[in-house]
């Protein structure tokens, strides 16, 4: 019987170079570790992202695919879509216009998601999202 | 006898301001304060265009007042051989009208006072005669979308304060204006400008040599023989692209730029002294130096990241190296070639 995991949904920081790369990797990695990862990345904070920042992006795509799951980014700002469009990868992630769209993309046959299937990540309840997943 | 006076970077004399829908900091980002007419597309500015299309009709003498610091990139541009004079003023329509009374005093009977937030492709044969025909009414250009800052007075002011009353009058003879106009409104007109002449729709073409059909280089561009150019292009003075590039779709890339390896520029204007980092897409845009506007969605942004885009400065040493008369261009050696095609 296949395990129905949550959505997380993880709020990217406002400026996502490298210098900010790598707490955040801290956070997110061990999200990406368990089979069928299913993650929502909040852009809508995002104001500065480099060239570090996309392979970040890139970097977590790839592991939540290679255990058979997905990322996708959410409430992406134009000026952040110019930066991927520019680095020539939009076309690889999937984008919705908010977190929940996103969330709800992950299941298109359930029309409305239970609460307990959208686990929102911030500092307080990283660990219990750990421990879920 | 005619002379000219040319208003640089002047708004409008009447009620000034900026044209609706234009952001006046974005424009300012792009162009780093330089006047539009100031800035090269194609490899040649729309100031030295139209400086020289009036020296070869014969106005003499010609003036140009410029508001802003570009003075000595002004007095660069135009060939001036002692019959352009550069004036720097606060405020460029008094010292204009002031130098229209001067001309009349040294005995111009007719003056075209023009100014360059537009570029007009003017018959000023027709505009003379036209003129003349008024009986020494001052005129005014028109094109389809209204009043352009170009007029054309004749002697009889006695004051700068006259000729300026002159210019605010609504009620003025109308010339229409039949060849080509671009309100030069913001750097997404330079880059209409280029699609225009790519496409044959004016009298200007690009300042450097076809070297395949719809495909211009100029002097010291260093094409690499593994990109490619998809006509029609413009590759600008001392340019690199570098191999597995792709410049397609009526791009333009001005002077000391270089298009790192396998990035692709499409439907794009590229000004001075970019560089453009390696493997990028770069559509739909105009970039100058770190900052990108991008006219499909119509947002501009500054990229942080030097990897991607930033200034790009040809060191002196470098530039003395290369030998203008010389441009590489797909592993082939060309003969010199003319500077200005116009």
């Amino acid at each position: 019987m296949e395990v129905h995991r949550p959505v997380i949904v993880m709020q990217l920081p406002d400026h996502l170079n490298r210098e900010a790369v790598g707490e955040f990797l801290n956070d997110l990695t061990p999200l990406l570790e368990p089979h069928r990862p299913r993650i929502v990345l909040d852009c809508s904070q995002v104001t500065h992202i480099d060239s570090a920042g996309v392979e970040m992006l890139l970097h977590c795509l790839a592991e939540a695919m290679k255990r058979d799951g997905d990322l996708k980014l959410a409430a992406v700002s134009p000026e952040s879509k110019i930066i991927l469009e520019l680095m020539r990868v939009e076309g690889i992630f999937e984008m919705f216009e908010t977190a929940e769209k996103a969330a709800r993309s992950f299941d298109v046959s359930v029309p409305d998601l239970a609460p307990n299937d959208v686990w929102h990540a911030g500092p307080s309840n990283l660990e219990s999202l750990r421990r879920a997943s | 006898m005619f002379g000219t006076i040319v208003v640089v970077d002047g708004e409008e004399p009447t009620n000034g301001g900026v044209p609706p829908g234009h952001s006046l900091s974005s424009t300012k980002q792009l162009t780093r304060g330089v006047p539009l007419s100031c800035i090269e597309v194609l490899g040649q500015t729309i100031l030295k265009v139209l400086t020289g299309d009036l020296q070869r009709a014969g106005a003499n003498p010609i003036s140009l007042v410029i508001e802003s610091s570009a003075v000595e990139m002004a007095e660069r541009e135009v060939d001036r051989n002692g019959e352009i004079r550069v004036t720097r003023a606060e405020d460029v329509w008094y010292e204009a009208a002031l130098k229209a009374v001067e001309y009349q005093k040294a005995g111009v009977t007719t003056t075209l006072l023009m100014s360059l937030n537009a570029y007009f492709e003017l018959d000023l044969s027709d505009i003379l005669q036209s003129h003349g025909e008024m009986r020494g009414r001052t005129m005014r250009g028109f094109d389809s979308e209204g009043p352009l800052n170009l007029w054309c007075i004749a002697s009889g002011f006695a004051t700068p304060a006259r000729v300026l009353a002159e210019l605010r009058m609504e009620q003025v003879a109308a010339y229409e204006i039949r060849g080509y106009v671009n309100r030069l409104n913001d750097p997404g007109c330079l880059r209409r400008l280029a699609i225009d002449v790519f496409h044959s729709r004016c009298r200007l073409r690009p300042n450097g040599r076809e070297v395949q059909p719809g495909v211009w280089i100029a002097n010291g561009a260093e094409v690499d023989q593994r990109a490619s150019l998809q006509g029609p292009v413009f590759i600008g003075c001392h340019t690199k692209v570098a191999e597995q590039c792709l410049i397609e779709q009526c791009s333009n890339v001005e002077r000391d730029c270089e298009v790192d390896f396998g990035t692709t520029v499409s439907d794009s204007y590229v000004m001075s002294n970019s560089y453009v980092g390696m493997g990028l897409d770069m559509s739909h845009s105009i970039v100058s130096g770190s900052n990108v506007m991008n006219l499909e969605h119509g947002v501009m942004l500054k990229v942080s990241d030097p990897s991607v885009l930033r200034e790009h400065k040809v060191p002196s040493t470098l530039r003395n190296r290369m030998d203008p008369r010389r441009p590489r261009v797909d592993g082939m050696l060309f003969s010199p070639a003319e500077e200005n095609a116009g």
